[in-house]
């Protein structure tokens, strides 16, 4: 049995040794500390899906029930394994990008590492919460300190005003579950649900309604996001974009659909066309776009509003079918992400009119792009498709107008398929005459996500069979 | 054991990146692929005849079971040896037409394709239709974008995903829709519990699915991403966009058709083939490049395909369907070699090639007098299993549209072969399959009978009517070779031929092309006003900003501001002390 | 046996001092080194006097439950500053240290009151020292902070004499412990008047307009002081007076003080956002915490004075902090927030102790900053004001801007090895800053007391 503390422990001392490591005279380069770091921790997480895990809890303070409790809860292994492997893979794109502060860097990725891994192993919840901080702070140094110049500093402020203030409604949910079920332990909370009166639960769902609208994103509360991420660098984008979003359908789910699901049934259709409204808003902005780094942003828009309209379902298909489509995605998006980083990096730009027929130049880059984009299409075989298939199933059986979100589909394969047409078909640009294909450590890289996509695609057994919608 | 129909092209599939090129020929690969699968097939279709096989397997579960069938009857087996006897047919014409083109990219988009298509016609659950169906679009879009290089190439297979994804969006919503109802996606099980659905959901579902099939199978109003797919490579065009993928469409029709007899839709769908085989017909006329030529006729031919289903001749429509794939496929091979060996496609411009000396010219005049359903060729037949079921109207329609095919198929004729003097290299690997295909087209006639006991839903007629259509088609020959081969134009009635045709063309394009720019600009309407929307939010941070600078000013550093401030504060509470004691 | 008290030991040692320096200028010593390792062994002494003994009980002074704890943290920083100002490259003269013990006194005496002719006094005592001491480098920008800071200072205590006699006009006793009210208009209005003068020492608005200029103006360590250690004295005072002591009907009471909290917190960090020298920042931030804590106190009950005390103690630590901090890079003259920059190069522990410090402040995990703001927030949602802590969120979020704007000037990403200016005893003035840091994750196990 592998415990669960390992899991957070073993990130966090790679943060401390990077720290140690950079006032020593005679230094290893941190991205070694933390590539050990990352391959320990799944090597971890791998062996302890086959043997199991064991919990871990001491008690902090006891007055306001502050106990460090790492347990997983029904629905927390295919998040888990999001926040083990994405960091991981997006190891590389950091070590290629970033070249100034780097034990600051590393030391950041791993605390924000240990935290993604932290929140959703919790069961307690001002250690949740407490991670749930750590990761946006550490992020928000990512993004300010090792961003695109230009952006980076309006854009970093932005993200965080903008998810501080979810994370402080979070808080505010949890007080309230707290003083009217007298526990922060998620366990007691959900058996003494009942004891919270029918307006508080209101207050406590909104709360974390605007926590979930704001981190997914949805829309309104959205604009931070394409910001953030063409202001970040490649790994912060795949970590963003792969598992941080991914945090506000988690809460929703458990604090909505499982904890509080009487109240989410009352504003059932409310949410619902909130969710259809940011797919096809989503979708139309996205085919705007000519930065491939900012379409594929509004994209991840579109498939969290997509996941959205799936936990409204409120059915057992629509949310297995969100947090399928939440780990798909989040594998999807990252590769798009990595993708697009080796692109700016090959051939110094991301912007779709200045680009063309790279293919030629480019042929194993071409095969991994052609991948991702039918991958994301929902293209069967591949992850996204099962995800797409059960959300829209639940989502029809709760409220059938909800199909009309197919049609952000359609419109999401116009602008993929001409962004992948402007990227790499049709004539050669001359001054991407001399661009040179990718590493054989990139397509290590791709080729890890290509795997897991298709693994997911092909046998989703090993997804669905690895959550319950409980507690 | 069906799934091994299926196996060898996804091997192919995989090992042609990994060995091909390298330590085996990627040709060599599919075309043992293929073989396989042919075998396979016949096998199958022997041992199960008559009955009806099906293997299930769960993908999944959750609360429902996600179940993908496959099974095996007399239709699907035949369905899989004409998908895998043409498939093998273009994959030897590919050796030939593809030497100079890079190898393992093209064998290993043909053998998705291919297993796709196999899977496509063996799937006995709508889901795993599904799959494949998108599969096949996937394959298609790639094919037909082969030659990245080239604008049009590209712009073509995208055009192509896109309009048949809307298809596939309707398809899924109608899988969506009836899951949600019957709780399985088996296809027999669904067609089993329609009598107790709600008429809504037939209808919509029924109509969605007819959504999907006229956009795979390139019918009105979803036809123009068919001739603008020619710019893939004559393979391509011959396995897909005649033969099979856009079969497809009619396919399902035929496999799910006791649902859109429920949902009432047959006079639509036969509405709707009428309407495309007459636009197709007007427009092949117009076009002087081969291959659009024959699209334009695969886009006719597909129409009758749906007119037999409307008719309630679902058989009629499978038997003309593979019969269609013969000798289309034919045709295109044969427009390939022009393409390859004289470099021309422009039938105007092969007219000066004098190629009427050919060996091609005999399968040529097979092939076109088939598309026209002329006798005593297989076609004929064909066209007689479409036409059973047509009341008077339908089949003076039909009589009209018979000359129009007759009359394009043998304008491109007269005018490719219209004189003598050139000789034309024969290769085994374009003439093997060329022979092949026309003896099936001449001699097949036969297998009507054996098709009528086979098929459910098998009708087909020879009456009176019969005699008329063909006299119809005779007399589009005759005017052809008039107008075309002797030179003899009739200036009148071509050159309103022509300005109508032009007219058609360019309206239906134009509605299409601003329906595309209405989402465009839709899509750069929300871009801006989500621009806007988030320089709102910095703006506000930024006023916050400034009103903040500007009541900088209370804190002057002067002491004697502090101090009345202060008085203030005192005096207020001193007054909302005595309010409270009040 | 006479138990031996913190506050006895401040007071004999702060005598001691001037004994001691007597004697050295008698004795020709010219090294007044010893008389501040004096100073600092009389605040450790009576440091440990606390922990160990705590309790007092004489005439006007009384312990609560709490004022163990306030006064223990209160030493604790006042030590730490004072080792500061030990390491500091100046010397400074002894009376400073006089001063310095004095005004530590005074804030444990106001912690202790128990009436209000010694809480008066208390008070006076912190002031007064404090006049010295925000006086330290006598230069004329001080002498300007200073003046400031006596003018506004003197009339406050005036109004709270003022405000006193007038309770004692209404309740018939200056004790705390007073319970009856014979006359409701005076009683009133004193109870108005007292807490004006309080909250110019907590730095309520509109009583806090003397904070910015006096805090910029004065040393480093003297602000640390000023905005940890006096402010404490102010609020606890004001917790000591309004919860405690008085029977102060709650409605109204509560509604002024939550307004004035509000308004405090908003108007702060208002201000704080506009701000460009790195000082004011603080300074403005430091009396945003003293309107968050005053939230608390507002509720008048158990929950809400638990939250406050331990705010209070949490703000305290981080303020001191930052200030201390901050002193470190106002020597070599970082001024400017956009100077911050150079920090990192000139001392990483400098500008760490800095960055955890002002997490601390914007109530960030896992430090002490973001339990007190739990307490507070918990205190608030029990007593069901949701829309209160919903506009306290979307102040925050004001607060979090300053905060991290001045944090990302910081520019941790860029290590510029050029610029390297050493104070002396840089490693001295490191290791205060260190160990407060350390308290600010460490204090967690006093969220229960």
């Amino acid at each position: 049995m592998v415990n669960l503390l390992s899991l957070v422990l073993v990130p966090a001392l790679g943060a401390v040794a990077v720290a140690i490591n950079s006032i020593l005279p005679r230094r290893i380069k941190p991205e070694y500390i933390a590539a050990s770091a990352f391959l320990i921790t799944s090597a971890l997480f791998f062996i302890g899906v086959i043997v199991g895990f064991s919990g871990f809890s001491i008690g902090i303070i006891n007055s306001i029930d502050f106990a460090f409790t790492l347990q997983l809860n029904g629905i927390s292994l295919p998040f888990l394994l999001l926040a083990v492997t994405l960091p991981a893979l997006g190891l590389w794109s950091a070590v290629k990008e970033i070249n100034s502060g780097k034990a600051l860097f590393y030391i950041f990725y791993l605390l924000s590492y240990a935290s993604l891994i932290g929140v959703f192993i919790s069961s307690n919840l001002i250690a949740f919460f407490i991670f749930w901080e750590i990761v946006l702070i550490s992020f928000f140094f990512i993004i300010t300190f090792w961003g695109e110049e230009e952006t980076r500093r309006k854009a970093g402020m932005k993200f965080l005003i903008f998810t501080q203030f979810g994370s402080l409604t979070l808080l505010g949910a949890f007080i309230l579950l707290f003083i009217y079920t007298g526990s922060f332990s998620l366990g007691t909370i959900s058996s003494m649900i009942s004891l919270v009166p029918s307006y508080i639960s209101y207050v406590i769902f909104a709360f974390v309604l605007i926590t979930a609208v704001i981190k997914m994103p949805m829309f309104p509360m959205h604009s931070w996001l394409p910001d953030a991420h063409v202001s970040a660098p490649t790994a912060g984008s795949v970590l963003l974009a792969g598992v941080l979003l991914k945090l506000g359908g988690y809460v929703l789910i458990l604090f909505g659909s499982i904890l509080l699901s009487s109240v989410m049934r009352s504003i059932q259709i409310p949410l619902m066309l909130l969710g259809v409204f940011t797919v096809i808003y989503s979708t139309l902005a996205a085919s705007s776009q000519t930065d491939f780094k900012k379409m594929i942003a509004y994209s991840s828009i579109f498939y969290m509003g997509l996941v959205f309209i799936g936990i409204a379902s409120l059915n057992q298909i629509g949310e297995s079918g969100s947090i399928f489509l939440m780990v798909s995605h989040g594998f999807i998006v990252g590769m798009l992400f990595v993708l697009a980083g080796i692109l700016k990096e090959k051939t110094g730009t991301r912007d779709l009119n200045r680009l063309g027929g790279l293919m030629s130049k480019m042929p194993l880059y071409s095969v991994f792009l052609v991948l991702a984009v039918i991958a994301t299409l929902g293209v069967p075989g591949l992850s996204n498709f099962v995800g797409e298939l059960l959300v829209f199933i639940g989502a029809y059986a709760a409220y059938p107008i909800t199909l009309v979100a197919l049609a952000g589909v359609l419109i999401a394969t116009n602008y993929y398929l001409s962004a992948l047409k402007r990227i790499l078909y049709t004539s050669l640009k001359k001054t991407m005459s001399g661009v040179k294909d990718i590493s054989y450590a990139d397509a290590v890289q791709l080729s890890i996500f290509s795997i897991f996509i298709i693994i997911i695609g092909v046998v989703p057994i090993v997804i669905t069979n690895s959550f319950s919608l409980t507690i | 054991m069906l799934y091994l129909i299926i196996l060898p092209m996804i091997v192919s599939m995989l090992l042609v990146p990994l060995i091909g090129e390298r330590l085996i020929k990627s040709f060599k690969i599919a075309l043992t692929g293929a073989l396989v699968s042919l075998f396979l097939s016949t096998y199958y279709l022997f041992k199960y005849f008559g009955n009806q096989v099906t293997e299930s397997y769960n993908w999944f579960g959750v609360s429902n079971f996600f179940n993908l069938s496959i099974s095996g009857d007399n239709l699907t087996l035949l369905m899989a040896v004409m998908v895998s006897f043409i498939s093998l047919m273009v994959l030897i014409f590919s050796v030939f037409y593809m030497k100079k083109e890079p190898q393992e990219r093209y064998y290993v988009e043909m053998s998705l394709f291919i297993a796709s298509m196999l899977g496509l016609v063996l799937s006995s659950s709508l889901l795993l239709f599904y799959i494949f169906w998108e599969l096949v679009g996937v394959s298609s879009y790639l094919l037909i974008g082969f030659w990245y290089k080239k604008e049009s190439a590209s712009a073509a297979g995208k055009k192509a995903l896109i309009m048949t994804r809307i298809g596939d969006m309707s398809f899924l919503a109608a899988i969506v829709l009836l899951f949600t109802s019957t709780g399985t996606f088996s296809i027999p099980s669904i067609l089993q519990e329609l009598p107790a659905l709600p008429n809504i959901t037939i209808l919509l579902s029924g109509a969605l699915i007819l959504i999907a099939a006229l956009s795979k199978s390139a019918q009105f109003p979803f036809y123009t991403w068919l001739p603008d797919a020619m710019e893939g490579p004559t393979p391509v065009s011959a396995l897909l966009h005649s033969a099979t993928m856009v079969a497809a469409g009619a396919y399902l029709l035929v496999v799910m058709y006791p649902l859109l007899f429920a949902a009432g839709l047959n006079t639509v769908i036969v509405s709707i083939g009428f309407i495309t085989a007459v636009l197709s017909a007007l427009l092949a006329l117009n076009h002087r490049h081969t291959k659009r030529i024959l699209a334009y006729s695969t886009i006719e031919s597909l129409a009758f395909m749906f007119i037999a289903i409307g008719t309630i001749n679902t058989g009629g429509a499978v038997f003309y369907l593979m019969v269609h794939a013969v000798f289309k496929s034919m045709l295109f091979f044969i427009s390939g070699i022009f393409a390859v060996l004289i470099g021309v496609q422009d039938v105007y411009k092969l007219k000066l090639k004098r190629l009427s000396s050919t060996w091609l010219k005999l399968p040529a005049l097979i092939g076109f007098a088939s598309i026209s359903g002329l006798p005593p060729f297989m076609s004929f037949f064909a066209h007689t299993a479409i036409s059973a079921n047509f009341t008077t109207i339908e089949g003076l329609v039909f009589t009209v549209i018979s000359f129009l095919t007759a009359l394009f198929s043998f304008r491109a004729f007269f005018l490719i072969f219209n004189r003598k003097g050139v000789k034309l290299d024969r290769k085994v690997s374009t003439a093997m399959p060329i022979y092949i295909l026309s003896i099936i087209s001449t001699i097949g006639g036969a297998t009507l009978f054996f098709f009528s006991k086979v098929l459910a839903g098998f009708m087909y007629k020879i009456d009176i009517f019969t005699v008329i259509t063909t006299a119809a088609a005779f007399l589009g020959v005759y005017v052809a070779f008039e107008v075309f081969y002797k030179d003899k134009l009739s200036t009148a009635s071509a050159s309103f031929k022509d300005v109508a045709n032009k007219l058609m063309r360019v309206a239906y394009d134009k509605i299409l092309f601003s329906i595309g720019m209405s989402f465009v600009s839709a899509g750069d309407a929300v871009g801006k006003f989500d621009n806007a929307l988030s320089k709102f939010y910095d703006r506000s941070a930024d006023s916050a900003l400034f009103l903040s600078s500007k009541s900088r000013r209370i804190e002057n550093g002067n002491v004697e501001t502090y101090i009345i401030a202060i008085l203030i504060g005192i005096i207020a509470s001193l007054v909302v002390a005595s309010v409270f004691v009040w | 046996m006479i138990p031996i008290n913190a506050e006895y030991v401040l007071f004999a040692g702060a005598l001691l001092i001037i004994l001691a320096d007597f004697l050295r200028i008698t004795l020709h010593i010219h090294d007044r080194k010893i008389i501040h390792y004096l100073t600092l062994t009389v605040l450790i002494v009576s440091f440990a006097a606390e922990v160990l003994l705590g309790n007092m009980n004489i005439a006007f002074f009384s312990s609560t439950q709490y004022s163990g704890f306030v006064n223990g943290f209160v030493l604790f920083i006042a030590s730490a500053i004072y080792v500061f100002l030990l390491a500091d490259t100046k010397d400074h003269s002894v009376f400073i240290d006089f001063l310095f013990l004095f005004a530590t006194l005074g804030a444990l005496l106001v912690v202790l009151s128990s009436n209000f002719i010694s809480l008066i006094l208390a008070i006076e005592m912190i002031s007064i020292a404090s006049y010295g001491l925000v006086f330290f480098h006598k230069t004329d920008r001080q002498m300007e902070g200073a003046m400031k800071y006596v003018s506004i200072s003197f009339l406050s205590i005036l109004i709270v004499i003022f405000g006193s006699s007038l309770i004692y006009g209404g309740t018939g006793s200056l004790a705390f412990s007073a319970t009856s009210v014979k006359n409701y208009l005076p009683f009133i209005a004193g109870i108005a008047l007292v807490l004006a003068g309080l909250a110019f020492k907590s730095t309520i608005v509109p009583f806090h307009m003397w904070a910015p200029d006096v805090y910029e103006t004065s040393d480093g360590t003297v602000t640390a002081f000023l905005s940890s250690v006096s402010k404490t004295a102010g609020l606890v005072a004001m917790i000591r007076v309004f919860f405690f002591a008085l029977p102060v009907s709650s409605n109204f009471v509560m509604v002024m003080f939550v307004s004035l909290a509000i308004a405090t917190i908003f108007f702060a960090s208002f201000m704080a956002v506009v701000q460009e020298k790195i000082k004011r920042i603080l300074a403005y931030s430091s009396i945003a915490q003293a309107g968050f804590a005053f939230v608390a106190i507002a509720l008048l009950d158990y929950v809400g004075v638990h939250a406050a005390i331990f705010y209070v103690f949490s703000f305290a630590v981080a303020d001191a902090l930052v200030f201390l901090a901050y002193k470190l890079f106002e020597d070599n003259n970082i001024i400017y927030k956009k100077d911050a920059k150079k920090m990192f190069p000139m001392s990483k522990v400098g500008t760490i102790g800095l960055f955890v410090g002002l997490l601390s402040l914007a109530g960030l995990p896992p430090t002490i900053g973001f339990f007190g703001k739990l307490l507070v927030f918990q205190a608030l949602l029990v007593h069901g004001y949701v829309y209160l802590v919903v506009a306290l969120f979307a102040i925050i979020l004001f607060s979090t801007f300053y905060y991290f704007g001045l944090i990302r000037e910081m520019e941790l990403s860029k290590v510029n090895n050029s610029l390297r200016r050493y104070g002396a005893n840089m490693h001295v003035k490191e290791g205060v800053i260190i160990v407060l840091t350390l308290a600010l994750f460490v204090g967690v196990v006093f969220v229960s007391l």
